[in-house]
């Protein structure tokens, strides 16, 4: 049919605002910080078909994750004629969505008059899903270990409650208040895109808006492909490992290979580790959306992501391996492996696409949580939070300071005051870590340090941190960061680890945490003396660090 | 006779308005004087053709602060903060909202890590003294301190719940180094989070010389031309506020331009009793959407600037880049406008001033919406055919006749500002169409039929002069004063005496500051409010509730707004569960005498000025030129129509009308 590119674009602007919408909701009314605080969520609405429409900023790790859910769901059940209005689903089955069961699919269809036109979806990270530890284990073996698995199921069928497993799922947590909020919260954020596609419905009629649908798809294949021809055809090849598989455990290889040819992208990760044993793995739909979030950061990353994005790009997994985990493998860690390859995937590419690339950072899981109970009411707390690292140099400037890594996008770190005030824990220190940066014509960002007292006397720490075999690498001669370093000081002693599952501690116990810098781009010799004396007046490097 | 007088600083120009205690109106504009705003603020007042020594009523909303902080020419600061914490100002949160840019930079602190400096001392989180300040650390600092800055930002942890630290270095400070601006957080921002906190320190001590300086010089020469009344000042909050005060609390001035048009907007809404507006503001790049809600403009706690957070209530502001500037251009095959902008150099290609690329200006003006015959800002000619060859030099591109490319323009940049509505109405629960649209601005009125009917709107209201009504709407603004507390408690278990003895406190520093500004007892109003959630959550709702209530009432009432606000706002809420306060927060309203509405001087009979082909839903019209002024009161004007005036022009489409109501505002609706 005949349609203007102005109603196209229209249409485009209105997918993107119900997206954004959709995901306000959910964070303003969340319970947990997790979600409104770090935005370990990710909201999109979808057509009929489970192809993306509009999607928010969420976390970024989850980028093109929701629709498995959907499809999920969809091949469960037996085809797309399941779907009644009225109806909401939720699913965490590691194997079928991809990431840890603590991240929970929450979904509707939509339906305008008896049609189905479309879905509202949202992943969320769910605090306490009733695993052996409070929150998350550091060293789960098998998924049996991680709390409760979700096959597709019914929140709510036809509009009635199912009661049942509403009961189960706050029951079997250690959380049940915040599940209850985070899960209606979620079910309002899908409300909420049901009733804006709806709307849309009615203004445009559902002929204008396939025909809409299927030109903003286009338009965005076709900007991903000048862009992928822009890279000269080959092959190009990285590869790392990851410190271990959990506490105490063995390394975790990781190989990229990209192939370019014409305006196609192979991402082949095969020959990369096996499951491993302890939790470093994740379902394939979750490496898919990581490989999707690799491609974005070098590939039109200021356009929004589409149904149309990514068509030009395929991935390579071998079943069974830590990118395509199979029964029981534990997923707790989906990250770190995903971590790596994005940073090895833009180093391979660097290359290539010498401006467009940064040099490495230690994109790890970077986990610190206490548990104990709290002197106020008796009861267990446990705490949870993301720490940020340096980002590495680029062609025209130093890595930043102190952000969170590739997959964490608009998370956020734990204000200081608010932290002292939930949890019986004093902190001494919140800095960037100097002279934790790669050297180079332009250097790494810095990492941070933050040191915590406990002030209970049962209290445990567990602990994630990565990437001191694989350093965060400089590029063009650039030269490496310094990896994390953790340091507890317990009574008389000193323990210096990077893993760690509730290990106990005293009253009085310290934890410093130091995390990683970036890597540097260019070679030292070249660096201004402009840049190094600024460096030196902020303190941000001391003199040893330049050799002065 | 007695004289009111607003003057509003704009990017372009600084407006005056005058209005007597008859009613009487009169309104000028002078060219801003950037770097010297108070030339601009005389010419302004001279142009008005008043006798000064009549003037009884003098506000004034500035953009000395914010152009002060927006090109960076601020004060040189420095930081005195907890031991292990000067980085917390540059760490911020950690988080890339541009989420896939590899390159991403956090915004720049305004104090450089040199100038941040860290004292032994602490306070653990239930305010008490964990370490002394060591005061010997600050005597030490003093020769640097007296050197090399002009203001010192003290932010200590914790010290929103006890101000005890900051107080006593502020003392110290303040005695050996006088000239130096002294700013603490737990004046400027008592609220928790060491960041946002931080930041809204760091704001204030670098725009308090400047302030300062600013006000003591306008102060100065008003009254050397012979202004009589002590100067007063709009705040962001949508408030006005004494120079005094201003001067203690200089971040409140940082929004205080586009507010005016909002509190213009509930001086409208009360006349025309409409108790939800939706009032937009679209000039030359922005496009500014506020609400006003049964009267009252909608406030928020946090507000921020160029990514610095900023603890200052302030009124809820969306702005979009989209304005007659906005360029268009062609992307992989489609249409797309802004947000980038031609300004005011080049301007549009209409302008005749070397831009070439289109602009929803040039498109206005092919769809003779902008009639070819008008000057924009009064005397600028615009050029029929620039405009036609930069529309032409997109629409080639697309296969698009002229007509269909300027059509598309301006269908999708009103889609854009629809949709930033939608931001402010939709995502929070309110649903636009039961509002009416207040449109103002130089290029508001052009464009808000279309917006409004794309949100399926009832009415347009075009106020009384649009170009100036920010300046109108700050004669029309309350004293305000918002005072917060922080009180960290579950409602089931509050200490009620605590909770009683915190809000009269608020209340007597309220009174206290409205006393100071000159206000009776009889014009004061109190308003407290509570900042609330369910316990695990982080965002709160903030519920006002009715001060003549006894504690016990106050609770239950607390409970039940609670609940209801969550459900209106999210769609869902759940009785039952535990709610905690965060914070006690206490508005002070000083309330404003009203100025008198006249219509006098309305004409009998309306007079048209000829007529303009104008396009409308792809055909093209023959649309009715009016000049504003020759409108009577009662007269419907039906449309195509164009209604002209000196700053502003108002479309009205086929198939609406507008209404010329007394205070000789235009109201636009269907027919």
């Amino acid at each position: 049919m005949e349609i203007d590119p102005v109603t196209v674009e229209v249409i485009r602007n209105a997918f993107d605002s119900i997206g954004s919408q959709m995901n306000n909701n959910l964070a303003r009314s969340a319970y947990t910080p997790i979600i409104y605080e770090m935005k370990d969520c990710s909201v999109g609405l979808f057509d009929h078909r489970g192809r993306l429409l509009g999607q928010a900023p969420g976390l970024p790790i989850f980028l093109g994750a929701l629709e498995s859910a959907i499809f999920a769901t969809t091949d469960h059940f037996g085809g797309w004629d399941i779907y009644k209005p009225g109806d909401v689903y939720a699913i965490n089955d590691s194997y079928l969505v991809g990431s840890h069961l603590n991240d929970v699919t929450i979904f509707s269809p939509i339906f305008v008059g008896d049609k189905l036109v479309g879905f509202g979806a949202t992943k969320a990270h769910w605090l306490d899903i009733g695993s052996k530890d409070p929150g998350q284990s550091m060293d789960s073996t098998s998924i049996y270990q991680e709390g409760y698995r979700i096959g597709p199921v019914h929140l709510y069928k036809e509009g009635v409650p199912q009661d049942a497993i509403l009961d189960f799922l706050t029951r079997n947590s250690r959380l049940p208040r915040s599940v209850w909020g985070d899960m209606h919260a979620q079910i309002a954020a899908c409300r909420t895109g049901e009733i804006r596609l709806q709307a849309l419905y009615e203004k445009f009629g559902e002929e204008v808006i396939l025909e809409a649908t299927e030109r903003i798809w286009k338009q965005c294949e076709i900007l991903d492909s000048q862009e992928v021809r822009k890279i000269p055809d080959g092959v190009y090849s990285a590869e790392g490992a990851l410190d271990s598989d959990r506490p105490g455990g063995n390394p975790v290889p990781v190989k990229v290979k990209v192939t370019i040819k014409d305006d196609k992208m192979i991402l082949d990760l095969r020959g990369s580790s096996p499951q491993t044993g302890g939790s470093v793995n994740c379902g394939v739909a979750q490496t898919i959306s990581a490989a999707k979030l690799a491609f974005k950061f070098l590939v039109n990353p200021e356009i929004p992501a589409t149904g149309g994005t990514f068509r030009n790009l395929e991935v390579l997994t071998d079943v069974g391996s830590a990118f395509h985990a199979q029964e029981p493998a534990a997923c707790q860690f989906y990250y770190p492996h995903l971590g790596l390859m994005i940073d090895l995937f833009i180093k391979a590419l660097s290359t290539g696409l010498p401006h467009l690339t940064v040099a490495g950072q230690p994109s790890d899981a970077m986990n610190v949580l206490f548990v104990g109970t709290s002197p106020i009411d008796g009861k267990q707390f446990f705490t949870g939070e993301a720490s940020g690292v340096g980002w590495g140099a680029y062609s025209t400037g130093d890595g930043s300071n102190a952000q969170i890594n590739y997959g964490g996008g608009d998370l956020k770190n734990y204000p200081v005051e608010v932290y002292e005030n939930r949890y019986p824990i004093l902190i001494h220190k919140y800095a960037l870590r100097v002279d934790s940066c790669g050297r180079g014509e332009f250097r790494g960002g810095l990492g941070i340090q933050r040191e915590y007292e406990v002030l209970v006397e049962d209290a445990t720490v567990s602990l994630w941190f990565e990437r001191t075999q694989t350093l965060a690498w400089g590029l063009f001669g650039g030269e490496a960061a310094k990896p994390a370093k953790i340091t507890i000081q317990r009574e008389n002693e000193e323990i210096l680890m990077l893993k760690a599952n509730r290990l106990p501690l005293t009253k009085g116990s310290r934890v410093l945490v130091e995390t990683g810098g970036g890597g540097g781009y260019g070679s030292v010799n070249a660096r201004s003396s402009e840049l190094i004396e600024n460096d030196l007046a902020d303190g941000y490097t001391t003199k040893a660090f330049y050799n002065l | 006779m007695s004289l009111r007088v607003g003057v509003d600083i704009g990017g372009t120009f600084t407006d005056a308005i005058a209005i007597s205690d008859t009613g009487e109106i009169s309104t000028a504009k002078a060219l801003t004087t950037s770097g010297r705003l108070a030339d601009g603020v005389l010419s302004a007042i001279e142009a008005l053709n008043i006798d000064v020594s009549n003037i009884d009523y003098f506000v004034h909303g500035t953009t000395a602060g914010l152009n002060a902080f927006l090109e960076k020419r601020g004060a040189r600061v420095a930081l005195i903060t907890t031991r292990g914490f000067r980085d917390v100002y540059e760490i911020g949160r950690a988080n890339r909202p541009d989420m896939y840019n590899l390159k991403y930079k956090s915004p720049r602190p305004l104090i450089e890590r040199r100038d941040r400096f860290e004292v032994t001392e602490r306070l653990t989180s239930d305010g008490t003294v964990h370490t002394p300040v060591d005061m010997n650390e600050i005597k030490e600092l003093i020769p640097h301190l007296k050197a090399n800055y002009d203001a010192v930002a003290i932010v200590l942890l914790h010290s929103y719940k006890n101000p005890i630290h900051e107080q006593e270095v502020a003392k110290y400070l303040t005695s050996a180094l006088p000239n130096l601006s002294i700013v603490t957080s737990s004046v400027v921002a008592p609220e928790w989070r060491e960041y946002e906190r931080t930041s809204t320190t760091a704001i204030s001590a670098y725009i308090a010389p400047i302030i300062n300086e600013y006000l003591h010089e306008l102060g100065t020469r008003l009254k050397e031309v012979g202004l009589a009344p002590e100067l007063k000042v709009m705040q962001s909050n949508g408030g006005v506020m004494s120079a005094i005060t201003a001067r203690s609390k200089p971040v409140q001035t940082l929004l205080s331009g586009p507010v005016g048009g909002t509190i213009a907007g509930v001086e409208i809404g009360k006349m025309l009793e409409h108790n939800k507006l939706i009032c937009v503001d679209m000039g030359g790049t922005s496009f500014d959407v506020s609400l006003v809600v049964n009267k009252k403009a909608d406030i928020e706690a946090q507000a921020e600037m160029e990514g610095h957070p900023l603890l200052s209530p302030s009124v809820s502001m969306h702005t979009i880049g989209a304005g007659g500037g906005s360029i268009a251009y062609v992307s992989a095959g489609a249409l797309r406008v802004g947000p980038r902008s031609a300004g005011a150099f080049p301007g549009p290609a209409c302008y005749d001033r070397g831009g070439t690329e289109p602009t929803v200006t040039d498109a206005n003006l092919l769809l003779g919406r902008l009639p070819h015959e008008s000057k924009l800002a009064g005397n600028m000619n615009l050029n029929l055919e620039f405009a036609k060859s930069a529309i032409n030099s997109v629409g080639t591109k697309l296969n698009l006749t002229t007509e269909e490319t300027a059509a598309g323009i301006i269908a999708i940049i009103n889609a854009a500002m629809a949709n930033a509505i939608r931001e402010i109405t939709v995502s929070r629960g309110i649903d636009p169409r039961e509002y009416s649209l207040v449109a103002y601005g130089g290029a508001g009125p052009l464009h808000a039929v279309a917006i409004a009917a794309e949100l399926e709107l009832g009415s347009v209201i075009v106020p009384a002069n649009p170009g100036v009504l920010s300046a109108w709407g700050m004669l029309q603004a309350d004293s305000r004063h918002d005072l917060v507390m922080n009180f960290y408690s579950k409602l089931r278990s509050i200490d009620k005496v605590k909770f009683e003895e915190g809000v009269k406190k608020l209340e007597a520093e309220a009174k206290q500051i409205l006393t100071q500004e000159g206000i009776t007892s009889k014009e004061m109003v109190i308003q407290p409010a509570a900042d609330l959630r369910y316990v695990g959550q982080e965002y709160t709702v903030t519920v006002e509730w009715d001060p003549t209530l006894a504690i016990d009432g106050v609770l239950s009432s607390l409970t039940e707004l609670f609940e209801s606000q969550h459900l209106v706002r999210y769609g869902h809420n759940n009785p039952g569960e535990d709610i905690e306060l965060v914070n006690i927060r206490l508005s002070g309203i000083g309330l404003a005498r009203k100025s008198k509405i006249s219509d006098s001087g309305s004409p009998i009979s309306s007079v048209t000025s000829g007529t303009q082909k104008t396009f409308f839903d792809g055909s093209w019209h023959e649309a009715t030129i009016y000049w504003r002024d020759s409108l009577e009161i009662g007269s419907k004007t039906v449309g195509p129509a164009t209604i002209l005036e000196n700053d502003c022009t108002t479309t009205i489409p086929p198939g609406w009308h507008a209404k010329m109501v007394s205070g000789r505002h235009l109201i636009l609706e269907r027919n």
